[in-house]
């Protein structure tokens, strides 16, 4: 249903290949050199090729300038990274050290600022729990760029899936729009939300740390349940699924309305059991803005974290991410928006509702 | 009765988006900003005194808004940020819980407001009607609309008084009740603490209401008499300039998230409406009253000197320039890219005003993410169409898997589609019932991260 609107919509702008020569920024992590670890070696299903490597490390050069990728290179992206995907877990393993991440929400920029507080990929191993894309500007640098890394170092970044990984959301919040503007048509839309369906729901640090992106289902008990779940496809309006991406803790206890209209909102009682039962130390999620970019709550069994700085640029939040260690002791980093130097400006299409 | 929803599914959606309540609300909407267009309109809004031109009620209605303005800066104050190691549940994660006070004063204070607005309107369509035989229709003195104002001060600042109540057992009681709702909804979420334009458009509806009653004007009978392009006019501009000043007040000091926002890819995180009458206001003539200066042309708005100059006495400039003290760290075309474009795309300010009206019909009006939170009542915003659910949403008491009978080891979704059987589940398996019964909303993607 959701597709229909998708082929019809195709006006075109200035494309990606001929417009974005201008590095921006000046943000350029070091994304390690081209030597092929031997994660990716290992990662179990066929050897990528000498190309393949060659191809990320270009990629991942361009993305680490802003400069988005072109269309083919898209495509032949979203394709690996189905592979790497496809062979995670609905509750991924992750090994500590790594540093947790919440919502990005298209702000490349702060996602920049992100890896010179945090370190750079691969130093430092990353978790990211989702909402990449809509609301920012530069949704379509901020996903690539992640997924980019994901290929590259599949066993040292992890990316898991938020409410804003599918179709319906990201007609409505920005990503759409953004893709056709950028690109001329929807069709790396449509690659990266095909490849959304693939995005793990959940991932577990050292057994202790149960992370996602939304919070906990009153049809969830333990995390087989989780991973029993079905999860290559649209996020469902409602059921499992639905909830683990669009949950919310809350003051009360028990079961409430998500005033969202999607999934629930859950109190300290069902965190403390959920950790209980799964042997748990944390629940760590994200999709809230919080003032100081991480938030506790629940007496310390969960925690929110929110990884996108002056969020919408008028919300004047700090962004944080959450250092794990090997003994799983935590340390929050905040951070503030990067500072930004003067920078060319993409051209203007008079908007739909103006023609 | 008080409203409620009756917006839970698709087929409800179709049946809002096809009614005449929506049309019969654009066409009020629409007609407030073409009295905001008007070019042979007596009225030019003096920001040194916005009362001019308003009718007894909204002269009311303007007295309370300012009133509370007072509520947050003297009596409701924001807060203390907590410390966030210390992990209490009583901590601030973004808004400030704060609001929840002044949500609870606005509903102590509702139907005073109210109810002063229509005793105010009242007591000037009984004069009138005394004075029919002699002469036409007698505009009010100045002094007649500052003592309305501030009886809707009073209204809102001492609602116990006896002139601002009104007893169960008079007729007007269950339309001022009703009316008294709309407001509820106009000013954010209680408990999300966040604002949007579905909260922008409950205020809308709350006007959309008062232009039911006859209360945009002073005359007898609203069926007959419509109000005056002047009157609209002076109501449309001056009331929005006073709700803003509360709901920036009301987002900026209490922290309110934005509902929904777009991002960048909308209008604006929080409005639409000021916009569409800010632009219909600016089309009206090439010179700007009372100073004959030429009227700013749309692409002015991106010279910091025009914004300021031009924000207390047009909307849209008001807007933009709030926009732009706002958002920093970025250029316009980034942070605001819609609001860029339309500046450097359309050559006249009508031009800006027609899209916006489209594009409040289509991403705020048939955006099921905003409506199924508005609520409809018995008399002034009545729904045509029967609402596809009557109970009220039930949060599960327990969780279904626990709850569940022992014979259910896997749970039905634990298949290949993660989705409830279409033929429903086992009899007998009660807190599925319950679950079965609080996901038939059909629930949306109501959206915030």
């Amino acid at each position: 249903m959701m597709e229909d609107s998708v082929d019809a919509t195709s006006t075109s702008v200035s494309s990606i290949g001929s417009s974005s020569d201008d590095s921006s920024g000046g943000a350029s992590p070091q994304m390690g050199g081209g030597v092929i670890p031997p994660s990716i070696a290992t990662a179990g299903n066929g050897m990528p090729s000498e190309k393949t490597y060659h191809d990320l490390e270009a990629w991942l050069m361009k993305l680490s300038n802003g400069i988005p990728l072109a269309e083919t290179e898209v495509k032949s992206l979203c394709d690996l990274a189905r592979e790497t995907l496809l062979n995670e877990s609905n509750v991924q393993p992750v090994p500590a050290p790594v540093t947790v991440c919440g919502d990005i929400h298209g702000q490349w920029h702060d996602l920049m600022e992100l890896f010179r507080i945090g370190g750079s990929a691969p130093d430092t191993n990353y978790l990211f729990m989702g909402d990449y894309v809509d609301r920012g500007y530069y949704s379509v640098e901020t996903v690539t760029m992640l997924v980019c890394l994901k290929v590259r170092y599949p066993d040292r970044v992890f990316v898991l899936r938020g409410n804003h990984e599918s179709r319906q959301i990201t007609q409505v919040y920005g990503f759409y729009d953004e893709c056709v503007r950028k690109y001329g048509s929807a069709n790396v839309w449509k690659m990266f939300t095909d490849l959304f369906d693939y995005f793990p729901l959940t991932a577990l640090v050292e057994h202790s740390i149960f992370c996602l992106h939304g919070g906990l289902s009153p049809s969830i008990d333990t995390l087989d349940h989780v991973r029993q779940l079905d999860r290559v496809q649209e996020v469902p309006h409602e059921g499992p699924m639905c909830d683990l991406l669009w949950s919310d803790p809350d003051d009360r206890n028990g079961w409430g309305i998500s005033p969202r209209g999607a999934g629930f909102t859950f109190g300290v009682d069902i965190s403390q059991q959920f950790n209980e039962r799964n042997g748990l130390g944390l629940v760590s999620r994200a999709h809230q803005l919080v003032m100081d970019g991480y938030n506790w709550s629940h007496e310390k069994s969960v925690v929110t974290i929110f990884s996108a700085p002056n969020y919408c640029y008028r919300c004047g939040n700090q962004a944080a991410i959450m250092e794990v260690d090997e003994n799983l002791q935590k340390t929050f980093l905040q951070f503030d928006p990067a500072p930004r130097r003067g920078e060319p400006h993409i051209g203007r299409k008079t908007p739909e509702y103006f023609l | 009765m008080v409203p409620s929803r009756f917006i839970f599914n698709d087929v409800d959606m179709e049946a809002w988006k096809t009614s005449s309540l929506k049309l019969d609300l654009l066409k009020v909407v629409g007609a407030m900003g073409k009295s905001c267009a008007a070019g042979n309109s007596e009225f030019h809004y003096d920001p040194s005194c916005p009362l001019t031109g308003l009718s007894p009620a909204m002269a009311a209605l303007h007295g309370s808004l300012t009133e509370a303005l007072t509520w947050l800066e003297q009596d409701i104050p924001p807060l203390e940020l907590s410390d966030t190691t210390t992990g209490t549940s009583s901590q601030i994660r973004f808004g400030n819980p704060a609001f929840k006070s002044w949500h609870t004063r606005l509903k102590e204070r509702s139907l005073a407001i109210v109810t002063q607005m229509f005793r105010q309107h009242q007591l000037y369509t009984k004069q009138q009607q005394q004075q029919e035989q002699q002469q036409e229709q007698q505009d009010l003195t100045l002094d007649q609309i500052e003592q309305a104002a501030q009886k809707g001060v009073q209204a809102a600042s001492d609602s116990k008084s006896e002139s601002n109540s009104i007893a169960e057992s008079e007729a007007e009681y269950p339309i001022l009740l009703e009316l008294s709702c709309y407001l509820h909804d106009a000013f954010g979420h209680p408990i999300r603490l966040d604002y949007g334009t579905g909260h922008e458009s409950s205020f809308m509806i709350f006007l959309y209401a008062a232009v039911k009653l006859g209360w945009m004007d002073h005359t007898v009978d609203p069926a007959k008499n419509p109000p005056s392009i002047d009157k609209l006019k002076a109501a449309t501009i001056s009331i929005f300039h006073a709700y803003l000043q509360v709901t920036r007040q009301l987002q900026l000091k209490y922290r309110l998230e934005p509902a929904g926002s777009h991002g960048v890819w909308g209008l604006d995180d929080y409005h639409c409406l000021p916009f569409y009458f800010g632009a219909c206001q600016c089309s009206a003539s090439s010179i700007l009253p009372p100073s004959g200066d030429e009227m700013p042309k749309p692409n002015e708005i991106t010279e910091e000197r025009a914004r300021k100059r031009h924000a207390k006495s047009l909307l849209y400039f008001s807007c933009m320039d709030y926009i732009c003290t706002l958002k920093r760290g970025a250029p316009l075309f980034e942070c605001s890219p819609m609001l860029y474009d339309i500046s450097q795309t359309c050559p006249t300010w009508s031009k800006v005003a027609s899209g916006l009206l489209k594009l409040y019909t289509g991403e705020v009006l048939d955006k099921r993410q905003v409506v199924q939170h508005f609520v409809f009542g018995q008399k002034l915003f009545k729904a045509t169409w029967e609402p596809s659910r009557t109970e009220p949403l039930q949060a599960p008491t327990t969780n279904f898997r626990l709850a569940a009978v022992a014979p259910m080891v896997r749970a039905p979704w634990a298949s290949e589609t993660a989705s409830i059987p279409p033929g429903g589940l086992p009899m007998g398996v009660a807190p599925w019932a319950r679950y079965e019964n609080a996901m038939s909303r059909q629930s949306t993607m109501a959206d915030m991260h």
